[in-house]
């Protein structure tokens, strides 16, 4: 299969409504995101993250603020259908057209519980950047991980 | 941890571009320093760095010595790639249980 990379796909149940379930991922992101190591604030800098944000709409940001009160921007939601679909053009600093796409479907399940389904695609959207040696990269590790690395993986797998 | 040596490898830009060099297939030195702008030793030490961190193995043919990806590496790094929502959904799963 080239040219497509597999999605990551990851799935979670919990004993809220769906609706309840999607109020806290996106409006109460801020409390439970690990923002001591998921996130693109630069600890070797001093930089640390203090919030997540989801703008609660369609075009809405999703961005971390720093301590300092920075704002560093992670993409973009596409779809906010509170208690059943949430997706986000995620970025993390990179250009548009190489974003990729995070889709959080909410189902519910017996008795009153909800099914969470995180889906991240469109790897290959990043496609194939010509050789640049002397870039310099705003981010080893994001450039590395999911530009570079993962259109390698779309080319061996 | 060795998608971290690996990670780390491969943050040097100059390494990464002898890495994505062998992409398309196995490849001696000499045809992977071309088009390189840099030295055929130093294109030699990258893919020994590579080596080191278990991303290329290399094979003797002659006078020769031909370098591939390491597809077994790749396989590691893409279960560390695939794991990265697994703390951010511990979390949240977690956090919504206790909200009772």
């Amino acid at each position: 299969m080239s040219g497509a990379i597999a999605p990551v796909i990851k799935t979670i149940e919990v004993s809220h409504s769906p609706l309840d379930t999607f109020l806290a991922f996106t409006e109460e992101i801020g409390a439970w995101w690990p923002l001591e190591t998921h996130t693109r604030a630069n600890r070797s800098d001093g930089e640390r993250s203090v919030n997540v944000v989801v703008e609660p709409r369609v075009d809405g940001r999703i961005y971390e603020v720093l301590q300092d009160g920075r704002e560093l921007d992670w993409g973009v939601v596409s779809s906010f259908e509170p208690g059943v679909h949430f997706a986000m053009h995620w970025r993390l600093g990179r250009p548009a057209e190489e974003g990729t796409l995070v889709s959080v479907r909410f189902e519910p399940i017996a008795p009153s519980g909800c099914r969470v389904t995180l889906t991240h695609e469109n790897w290959e959207r990043m496609g194939e950047e010509g050789v640049r040696m002397r870039e310099a990269y705003e981010s080893g590790w994001i450039e590395v991980l999911e530009r570079r690395f993962l259109a390698h993986l779309g080319k061996v797998s | 941890m060795p998608y971290a040596t690996a990670l780390t490898a491969l943050a040097d830009p100059t390494r990464r571009a002898v890495f994505e060099k062998l992409r398309k297939g196995p490849l001696a030195v000499r045809d992977i320093a071309e088009g390189l702008p840099v030295s055929r030793p130093a294109v030699s030490q990258h893919l020994k760095a590579l080596k080191d961190a278990g991303l290329v193995r290399d094979e003797a043919h002659g006078v020769t010595r031909i370098y591939t990806i390491n597809p077994a590496a790749l396989r590691e790094l893409r279960a560390w790639l695939d794991s990265f929502w697994d703390e951010p959904l511990a979390r949240f799963h977690k956090y919504v249980e206790a909200k009772k």
